[in-house]
């Protein structure tokens, strides 16, 4: 494995990690039928979305530097 | 109106063209789905159906969180040229995406039992859950283009098309995020 690769895995790991995190907190939540459940969906599905975004899909490579 | 010569537009401008014209792509993916989601809340409220897989729904979320890591490490894998990587990584995508589909399959023989197509909940559900999947499948054509093209080393020194197809597949990805509590959660 190269020494780029080996690099990469933190940074990756730890974003999968946090939206298992987010994904089982939000199923635990929808099973105990908390208040204003929507809402609360709501915003786990736009915090995994920004996750996802920001971080797997380098978003803000098009406002900043250049990378490949 | 001045000609651009694009033969001549370096390559890292290039790249920063290429990357806003599959935003705007992706942004333009998304009003679909945004119309589809507003559908599903206009016609049925907070409603689920009871007789919904739980089981099957986590298990389907997980495996498409999970193939958007092996996605990532793809991608990784192609910007330090690294074909070994991206080859291992993209195989692994795509059987986690197969694995995704199957489950949806598995999910659909069980909902034309329960919630046929013709009720309220079996439109939205198959409506929602089908024109997803065929934006699964897609991804998985283009997986499989850039698999057999990476074998070859096409890759080696140009990354961006892993790069557009990784962030295609994450995208899919996200659309699941808010898919996945209208169905399931709520």
């Amino acid at each position: 494995m190269s020494p780029s690769t080996r690099a990469g895995r933190s940074p990756g790991l730890t974003v999968v990690v946090a939206l298992a995190v987010l994904t089982a907190v939000e199923y635990l939540v929808s099973a105990a039928d908390v208040p204003a459940l929507l809402l609360w969906l709501l915003l786990f599905a736009l915090g995994k979305a920004a996750v996802i975004v920001y971080a797997f899909m380098h978003l803000p490579e098009v406002f900043g530097e250049e990378s490949r | 109106m001045t000609a651009v010569d694009v033969a001549n537009v370096p390559p890292v401008s290039r790249l920063r063209i290429n990357r806003v014209g599959l935003w705007l792509f992706i942004l333009s993916e998304s009003m679909l789905f945004v119309g589809i989601l507003a559908t599903r809340f206009t016609l049925l409220g907070t409603e689920v159906h009871e007789d919904i897989s739980q089981a099957v729904g986590l298990g389907i979320t997980s495996i498409l969180l999970a193939s958007s890591y092996t996605a990532f490490r793809a991608e990784h894998a192609a910007r330090h040229g690294d074909r070994a990587g991206v080859l291992r990584y993209t195989a692994l995508t795509l059987l986690l995406g197969l694995v995704f589909v199957g489950g949806v399959a598995v999910e659909w023989v069980e909902a034309f039992h329960d919630f046929p197509p013709g009720t309220l909940f079996g439109t939205v559900f198959f409506t929602m859950t089908g024109i997803h999947a065929f934006h699964v499948i897609t991804g998985l054509i283009f997986l499989a283009i850039v698999y057999a093209n990476a074998r070859s080393g096409r890759y080696d020194t140009d990354s961006w098309p892993v790069e557009a197809c990784v962030k295609y597949w994450h995208f899919v990805d996200v659309v699941w995020v808010f898919f996945y509590p209208a169905l399931y959660l709520l």
